[in-house]
C-alpha cells in the first residue's frame, strides 16, 4: 500500500529546518497570557504585539465585553445550528441589519468566518459559464472560493487596471465576469486603486467584489473601507469582510444591494452547512461596529501610530511596503535573515508576523507588522528601539545596516 | 474569435519551450539543465505562486490569457508549452 501521507514529508522537513534555524517555532507561537489588545506574555516575556491585525484595539472594548457577557449568560455558549435550521437568533438578524446600514446596502449576510464569506460567496455566485478575475495578491480564501466555483478563473497583475482591462476586453465566455480585489492587501499593506478598477470593471459590464478585511474600520467615511474612501462604494457590487481584524472578534459577511443576496442564503454552502456565530461573538461585533462607526478618533490614532512606525523603520533604512498604512511589511533580504531577525525581535519583546513564501508576493520573506490604535507612545518607542538594535547588529545582513 | 483571426501565426512549440526555459532560468537556483521533461515544482522547487507569476510573462509574450483552472495539471516545461500553444491556437482565450 502506498503512503497516503507521503505528500507531507517535504512540508514536515521544511518545518523541522525552520525550527532548527530559529530555535523555536515561529509558526506555533504561544501566547501564555494576553495582557491587553497590544501586549501578551510569550515565553515568559511581556511582548508588544505588532502583528495582531487588531487595528483598533477593540478586543477589550468595555461595551463589547459587557454585551458578550450578557449574551453568553442569556443565550449560551453556542447556537449548535446552521442559519437555515436552528442557528438564527434575533441577534444574528439584528447584526445583519446593522451591517447593511453600516455599509448603506439593502442586504447583508453573516458568515462564521471571513474565510467562509469569500469561499461561500464566490463558490455560490460564479457559475460554469462565468469568469472570475482576481488580483494576483488576493487572499487564499479568494483563490479557494474560485476553486470551488465552476467558473473560469483568471489572475491579473497586482493593482494593475490596464492588465485587468486587457483581460476583460478579450473575454469570450458566454457568462458574466466578476472582478475580485481587496481594499488593503494583507501582506504588503498597499491599497487597491479601487476607483480605476471600478471604472474598468463598469466599462466592460462586469461585477466587482471588494474584500475590505484589512480596511473595514481602518479607513474611509464611516470606517467603511477603501471603496468608500475612494468615493466609489456605489460601484461595488459585493463588499465582503471579516470581524477578526478591526472588529476584534470572529465572523465574516457580505453586504450588497442585489436582492438575490437573500437567495444566496439558500445556495452558499459555507453559509448553509456550518453553525452560526455564537451569541457572545455576535453581541461583541455589534458593539465594536458601532464604536468604530461613531468614533473617528480611533482611526486618527491608528494612522498616527502607523506613521510613527513606518517613518521610523524607513529612517533606519528598512525596505518597506509601498504605502504608509497600518499594515507595514519589512522586507528581509533572505529567509535566513528573516528568521534570525524575527527571533531577535521576539527576544527583545516585540512580536511581529513572520511571513514566508508562497504566502507572500514575489517570493519575499517579510516581517509583517500591523499597527494598532491602542499602541502607546512608549510601546512604539520600544518597538522602534528593538528594530534599531537589530539593524545595528554587526551580523545584520539587511539593507538597514548601510 | 475562435481561430487566429488577427493573423498572428501560432508560435512554434520549440519557440515556446525556449521562452519557458528562459523565464524559469531566472528562478533556477538548482543549477540543473532545463529541458522539456523538467518537473517545475518538483525538480526546480519553484512554488505554485511563482508558476502563476511565470504565466504573466508568457501571457504577455504570446498575447494569450491562461485560466488558472488549467494550471493545476501542469508539471513539466513541455506541458506548460503545450498549454500556451493551445491557448495561442484558440485565439488566446479558452474557457475551462
Amino acid at each position: 500500500m502506498k503512503d497516503l501521507l507521503a505528500k507531507f514529508t517535504a512540508v514536515g522537513r521544511q518545518h523541522a529546518e525552520l525550527l532548527a534555524q530559529v530555535g523555536s517555532d515561529p509558526l506555533g507561537v504561544r501566547m501564555d497570557r494576553v495582557i491587553g489588545p497590544t501586549e501578551a506574555e510569550i515565553e515568559g516575556r511581556r511582548c508588544v504585539l505588532l502583528g495582531s491585525n487588531n487595528y483598533l484595539g477593540l478586543t477589550f472594548e468595555p461595551t463589547a465585553l459587557e454585551g458578550a457577557h450578557v449574551a453568553l449568560d442569556a443565550a449560551g455558549t453556542g447556537t449548535t445550528g446552521s442559519r437555515v435550521a436552528n442557528g438564527s437568533y434575533s441577534m444574528h438578524q439584528d447584526l445583519e441589519r446593522q451591517l447593511a446600514a453600516f455599509f448603506r446596502r439593502r442586504h447583508a449576510l453573516l458568515f462564521s468566518t471571513g474565510y467562509q464569506a469569500n469561499v461561500g460567496m464566490l463558490s455560490a455566485i460564479a457559475g460554469r459559464d462565468d469568469t472570475v478575475l482576481i488580483d494576483s495578491d488576493c487572499h487564499a480564501s479568494i483563490y479557494d472560493g474560485c476553486k470551488l466555483s465552476d467558473a473560469t478563473v483568471q489572475r491579473f497583475r497586482h493593482n494593475d487596471p490596464e492588465n485587468l482591462d486587457r483581460r476583460l476586453a478579450r473575454l469570450q465566455a458566454p457568462g458574466n465576469a466578476l472582478v475580485v480585489i481587496e481594499g488593503i492587501y494583507s501582506m504588503l499593506g498597499d491599497r487597491a486603486p479601487v476607483r480605476e478598477i471600478a471604472e474598468v470593471t463598469r466599462r466592460h459590464g462586469a461585477y466587482l467584489m471588494v474584500d475590505e478585511a484589512h480596511s473595514l474600520g481602518v479607513t474611509g467615511p464611516g470606517a467603511r473601507g477603501v471603496a468608500a474612501e475612494a468615493g466609489v462604494a456605489d460601484k461595488v457590487d459585493f463588499i465582503v469582510g471579516t470581524f477578526s481584524k478591526s472588529v476584534g472578534t470572529i465572523g465574516g459577511f457580505c453586504a450588497a444591494d442585489h436582492d438575490a443576496l437573500e437567495a444566496i442564503r439558500l445556495s452558499a454552502r459555507a453559509y448553509l452547512f456550518t453553525a452560526s456565530l455564537p451569541p457572545a461573538v455576535v453581541a461583541s461585533a455589534r458593539c465594536t461596529l458601532e464604536r468604530m462607526r461613531t468614533d473617528p478618533g480611533l482611526r486618527d490614532r491608528l494612522w498616527a501610530n502607523a506613521e510613527i512606525v513606518y517613518d521610523g523603520l524607513a529612517r533606519m533604512g528598512f525596505e518597506l511596503g509601498p504605502e504608509k498604512t497600518p499594515v507595514i511589511a519589512v522586507r528581509m533580504p533572505d529567509t535566513q535573515t528573516g528568521l534570525a531577525t524575527w527571533r531577535d525581535l521576539l527576544d527583545a519583546g516585540v512580536y511581529v508576523n513572520l511571513a514566508l513564501p508562497p504566502a507572500t508576493p514575489n517570493g519575499n520573506c517579510l516581517l509583517r507588522c500591523s499597527v494598532c490604535a491602542a499602541h502607546s507612545a512608549d510601546q512604539l518607542d520600544h518597538v522602534l528601539a528593538a528594530f534599531a538594535r537589530v539593524a545595528d547588529a554587526p551580523d545584520w545582513r539587511g539593507t538597514a545596516a548601510e | 474569435m475562435t481561430e487566429n483571426t488577427v493573423g498572428t501565426p501560432t508560435p512554434e512549440r520549440r519557440e515556446i519551450v525556449e521562452a519557458v526555459c528562459a523565464e524559469l532560468e531566472k528562478h533556477n537556483t538548482t543549477g540543473i539543465q532545463l529541458h522539456e521533461e523538467t518537473d517545475v515544482t518538483g525538480e526546480l522547487a519553484i512554488d505554485s505562486v511563482a508558476v502563476m507569476d511565470l504565466m504573466f510573462e508568457l501571457e504577455e509574450r504570446f498575447d494569450i490569457a491562461v485560466p488558472l483552472n488549467q494550471l493545476g495539471s501542469v508539471r513539466t516545461i513541455g506541458q506548460i508549452a503545450d498549454l500556451v500553444r493551445s491557448q495561442a491556437k484558440s485565439g488566446g482565450q479558452q474557457t475551462e
